[in-house]
């Protein structure tokens, strides 16, 4: 199949111009090095490629030389038929520095290419117009002004695309216009201030807030609050939505289970089904809200003037202040996070932020927390219900695994093993605009976490709850489960875990948790549901409470949690993008053994 | 002679040189994205406790910590 690709500067809306030809949901949000590796989609029988952005041929972050890396393998191959180069309208001087040096090579591969002058619409707000036919005469290629957000300009974009990939006619025409590369940034800055916007009309919004946001005092108020609701918020608002799914849950166990009468069948599905997938389940709606407001911070363009206030304090510990965004994304899962640390201009400091993005709390250990969370901790509101103790309570466990990450990231900094031969590039970060979220493709997202989610972890659990439940349920048809088969196993296992004041049951959900960790949750609310008979399914922290943990035990599993990497994928992720597997895996086993010692002490210390 | 990092918030200067000893690549960069001899700038914002400095140069907005920040040399204008 054809190719078109699309180059372009960082955070000038490739993505979303690509998601909208494609009809593809690839992330866009508003800091630059969003995309960090090539994506393709279809539109009119072609293939369509998006890059991520570089603000020159000349590379300083591994986003970009991997854009421009493929970019020259794009040039060679026959079948690349058009080029399309974003440019940011709103920017025109910085984003021709880039077209312009891609336009150059196209030239000399004979590649046809477009310009796209994309966020017209931004540039329509401040009153602005730009003059295209002119342009792209001086330019020697088509430029068509288009918006990706309002859709302005995008029918007769697709048409043109379709034109200009079938004939060769976009082949820049550029020998008699400029002789050599250092005309070329002479040529985009001469462009740029006969047709661009004026700099102080476009900034002039944005420095005003940044004189707040970025201030010593309100700046790091700001910066303290934001992340305070970020965390806070995972609990105030998911708790009413988690109520309603649990309680839903349980109606319709109830209903099922009494039409379906007493019997094996019945006990089946209601601890296995109901226990171990229903327990599950319920953390839906907090996957979601954390979605929700990651992805209003990264919308609205703060996650850059996060950073930048990060940077200082992330120095210290041997980071880059561009370690925050994946760190605040390894919230949501670390794999993803673990890509975009390719932003990290340093390679020393990248490769420490990618072996200590694990310990950053993903939402698979959510079900983990807010289970024992409501265990241990009264629901006592303060600040009428703004600030909550069990809220509090999560703050402090994401707060743990963040402090874990820097000591380690302290200790890795001072090793020479890491990358001692690499030079350190300097810490330099554009600022963007500040956006008003863009509803559609945010909502779309929330609900696709919640179903990825479910996806990914519940086949999982629903099997380890059926195999659970069949191994504890017989001989003994549930009455006796420490003489079921799966008690006599855990038997075995009991003494590993009982350091940790932990008894087989918790140990067998630990061990199954090393295949996703919401197992863990899943697994317990199979062996309670299988216990307990029918009382309660998807009220498993009140079974455990009835049950009996001792309170250093849940700490000690809250803190195990919190540090053991269990994720498969992850270290996976790990070993491809650091490309050495003895490091990783020594993370690996110093994580385990420290999460073990962690929970330990805890039980031995509190009891 | 003064450098970006002395600027105070809201000052606006003019570049004298780039520091001839950076690395190549990085002179490469800070050229592009406008830092050149004789193009004007502005210090929007002195980040928070000694951190990276925000300044203006042609249409964008960068952050540049200050082991950068002091290789770019102004004059007032
Ligand atoms: N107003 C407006 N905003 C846009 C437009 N296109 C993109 N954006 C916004 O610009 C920001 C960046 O968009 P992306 O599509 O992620 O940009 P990108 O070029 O792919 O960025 P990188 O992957 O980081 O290189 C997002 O906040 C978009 O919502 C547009 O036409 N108009
Ligand atoms: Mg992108």
């Amino acid at each position: 199949m054809k190719r078109i690709i699309l180059v372009g500067k960082p955070n000038s809306g490739k993505t979303l111009l690509f998601n909208q030809l494609t009809g593809l949901k690839q992330k866009v949000a508003n800091f630059p090095g969003v995309t960090v590796e090539l994506k393709s989609g279809q539109f009119a029988g072609y293939q369509v490629v998006d890059f991520p952005g570089a603000y020159s041929l000349h590379t300083l972050s591994k986003d970009e030389q991997i854009a421009v890396e493929k970019l020259h393998e794009a040039l060679l191959d026959d079948n690349t038929a058009l080029i399309v180069c974003n440019l940011d309208a709103t920017r025109l001087e910085s984003s021709l520095v880039f077209g312009l040096q891609v336009q150059r090579l196209a030239k000399q591969h004979n590649k046809a290419l477009i310009f796209a002058l994309n966020m017209i619409d931004e540039l329509g707000r401040f009153g602005h117009h730009i003059d295209t036919a002119a342009l792209s005469k001086q330019l020697g290629s088509p430029v068509y002004a288009i918006s990706a957000r309002t859709l302005e300009g995008i029918a007769e974009f697709k048409t043109a695309l379709q034109q200009d990939a079938a004939a060769a006619s976009a082949i820049p025409e550029l020998s008699d216009l400029r002789p050599d590369a250092a005309s070329d940034l002479k040529q985009a800055r001469q462009l740029a201030a006969e047709h661009g916007i004026k700099d102080t009309v476009v900034l002039k919004n944005q420095n005003r807030i940044d004189s707040f946001m970025l201030n010593s005092i309100s700046g790091s108020v700001m910066f303290l609050l934001v992340m305070f609701f970020l965390f806070q918020s995972i609990f105030t608002f998911a708790t009413p939505l988690m109520d309603a799914v649990e309680s839903i849950i349980a109606y319709i166990a109830e209903v099922l289970t009494e039409a379906l009468g007493p019997g094996v069948i019945h006990d089946f599905i209601n601890d296995a089904v109901f226990g171990g997938l229903g327990s599950f389940l319920v953390f839906v709606p907090q996957i979601m809200v954390l979605t929700l407001i990651i992805g209003l911070l990264e919308d609205s363009g703060y996650l850059a003037r996060a950073a930048l206030i990060c940077h200082r304090p992330l120095s210290y510990f041997g980071l880059s202040g561009r370690s925050f965004i994946p760190y605040l994304s390894a919230h949501a899962c670390a794999i993803p996070a673990i890509m975009a640390a390719r932003t990290i201009e340093s390679p020393r400091k990248r490769l420490i932020t990618m072996l200590t993005i694990p310990l950053m709390s993903c939402s698979a250990r959510l079900p983990v927390y807010a289970l024992l969370i409501a265990v241990f901790i009264p629901d006592i509101q303060y600040l009428g219900g703004l600030v909550n103790l069990q809220g509090i309570a999560f703050f402090a466990l994401y707060f743990m695994g963040i402090l874990t990450a820097l000591m380690i990231s302290l200790l890795l900094s001072r090793s020479d093993k890491i990358e001692p031969t690499a030079t350190d590039m300097p810490f330099i970060l554009e600022l963007p605009t500040y956006r008003l979220p863009h509803w559609k493709p945010l909502l779309q997202r929330v609900l696709q976490s919640g179903k990825h989610f479910i996806y990914r972890a519940g086949p999982v659990i629903f099997m380890v709850s059926v195999v659970i439940w069949v191994l504890s349920y017989f001989p003994a048809g549930g009455d006796d489960l420490a003489h079921s088969y799966l008690g006599t196993i855990g038997h075995f296992i009991e003494p590993i875990f009982e350091p940790l004041g932990l008894d087989w049951r918790y140990g067998v959900a630990i061990l199954l948790s090393f295949l996703a960790r919401e197992v863990f949750v899943g697994a317990l609310g199979t062996l309670f549901g299988v216990s307990n008979a029918d009382e309660n399914v998807a009220g498993l922290a009140e079974n455990i409470q009835q049950d009996g943990l001792a309170l250093g035990a849940g700490l000690g599993i809250l803190l195990f949690y919190v540090v053991a990497l269990q994720c498969v994928a992850t270290v996976a992720t790990l070993k491809a993008e650091t490309g050495n597997n003895k490091l990783v895996i020594g993370v690996v086993v110093a994580y385990g053994l420290l999460a073990y010692l962690l929970a330990a002490i805890t039980y031995n210390l509190i009891g | 002679m003064k450098t970006l990092w002395d600027m105070p918030r809201g000052q606006t200067a003019e570049i004298a040189a780039i520091t001839q000893t950076l690395p190549q690549q990085i002179q490469q960069r800070l050229f592009e994205m406008g830092f050149e001899p004789g193009r004007a700038l502005t210090c929007v914002q002195r980040g928070p406790f000694s951190g990276p400095v925000v300044v203006t140069v042609a249409d964008c907005v960068y952050s540049l910590e200050q082991a950068i920040a002091r290789e770019i040399h102004i004059r007032s204008s």
